[in-house]
């Protein structure tokens, strides 16, 4: 138990300012990320989730434009309540960062997706989201995953694997998009890059981690 | 149709099904082998054609076949320019002769090319000038700029039949979301910073 939840705080210090007062809570256990970042990639690991169901990782068309447009709308609460917070313009809580957070996280593998396997010169196959019921779908699962991490109903473990498992998922798939669109078409090299271009990553932000934010804080005393 | 083998458009000189109607390329219509309406085997008499007549295939479009999408059976037309204008009349012209067998042993039918229709006019490319413009835009607005981003790429991509919009599209797609991600993991940074500054 003790070094799950060091890799789960290990892995949010990365991200993450880790204040107790902002984070969910789980009886004395916090989870290792603030309620934004939880609401951020518990969306990004429904959708990918969803992705992987319907086995659409291959899908090549990008989202129509309206559903593009109202998905990326959904975004912009997120950034008006992080920063007209910061600035102290209005109070918010942590259901409210969870909540927006998670409509925030959600788009994201639904761009990503088709950003890596798009065909610039040919017919694309396969569409991210092929009925227009599936985008509310998603989203019920989303806001259903978030009051159940919002009331404790998932478990402490679980709730850090969401995290931790979305986390990886957007790094990786980001490594693999801008992989992909290099041309290095052969499956395994792709593969292969793309697992060491995750690694260098994770290894790049825990020492700026580790050298810079982690003493900063403490020299704040943050 | 046999579209297993493969011959030249008469018009564009591309290779093509040998059984298609219409050249894939240019457009034009080719002749088509139809069943003689009278049952009769007209292969002896047409060179070149082994058991029918050609007529023009486009039923109802109208515009390619001026007789309303009837089929001209060459045995119905020989001499009656005014059931068919541009059957045998037609070839005969072509020829500077007249006659059954004129008819029959020159190409078999060709119709009367359609009018040529005005050519769409392809869209201009973007200028790198707009595209340097763009991606700057769209980089240095925080969130707002991004979020604008991937919805320009997102109608980029959905630019039919022009790459350079959907190449450029993708790549703008490709990175907003780098930027949007690396400056939200990043945030907190800048959190800790103002913390501290406070």
């Amino acid at each position: 138990m003790d070094i799950i939840e060091y890799i789960f705080d290990l892995t949010g210090s990365l991200i993450c300012h880790q204040l107790p007062d902002r984070s969910l809570a789980y009886g004395d256990m916090v989870l290792p990320v603030c309620a934004r970042d939880t609401g951020i990639y518990a969306g990004v690991f429904t959708s990918f989730v969803f992705l992987m169901l319907t086995r659409r990782l291959k899908a090549q068309k990008p989202l129509k434009l309206a559903a593009a447009a109202a998905m990326v709308f959904l975004m912009i609460p997120m950034l008006a309540d992080g920063a007209l917070s910061y600035i102290g313009v209005i109070e918010t809580n942590n259901t409210a960062r969870l909540f927006t957070g998670l409509l925030f996280g959600l788009p994201i593998p639904f761009l990503l997706v088709p950003a890596a396997n798009f065909d610039i010169y040919g017919h694309n196959e396969g569409a991210v989201i092929k009925r227009w019921y599936e985008v509310p779908l998603v989203y019920l699962s989303g806001a259903l995953l978030a009051v159940m991490l919002l009331n404790g109903v998932v478990p402490y473990i679980a709730a850090g694997l969401i995290f931790v498992s979305g986390f990886l998922l957007l790094i990786s798939r980001l490594v693999y998009t801008i992989l992909a669109r290099t041309r290095l078409q052969e499956r395994k090299r792709l593969y292969g890059f793309t697992f060491l271009g995750t690694m260098t990553v994770l290894s790049f932000m825990y020492l700026l981690s580790e050298y810079v934010l982690q003493p900063l804080k403490n020299m704040f005393a943050i | 149709m046999d579209y297993n083998t493969q011959k030249q458009c008469s018009y564009c000189g591309e290779t093509i099904p040998a059984g298609a109607g219409r050249c894939p390329y240019c457009g034009s219509i080719l002749e088509v082998k139809v069943d003689n309406a009278f049952g009769t085997d007209t292969s002896g008499q047409q060179q070149g054609m082994s058991e029918s007549s050609t007529y023009t295939p486009q039923a109802g479009t109208g515009d390619e076949n001026p007789s309303g999408g009837q089929v001209h059976e060459n045995n119905m037309n020989q001499g009656t320019g005014s059931e068919d204008p541009y059957g045998a009349q037609y070839q005969n012209q072509q020829s500077g002769e007249s006659g059954y067998n004129s008819y029959n042993t020159q190409r078999p039918y060709y119709p009367r090319q359609r009018p040529p229709v005005a050519p769409v006019a392809p869209k201009q490319p973007l200028s790198n000038g707009l595209k340097v413009f763009l991606t700057v835009l769209f980089t240095i607005l925080p969130g707002i700029g991004q979020l604008a981003g991937i919805i320009t790429a997102i109608a980029f991509m959905s630019s039919e039949d022009d790459s350079d919009r959907r190449s450029f599209g993708v790549a703008l797609l490709v990175s907003n979301l780098v930027m949007f991600v690396l400056s939200c993991i990043s945030c907190f940074v800048i959190f800790i910073l103002a913390q501290g500054m406070s």
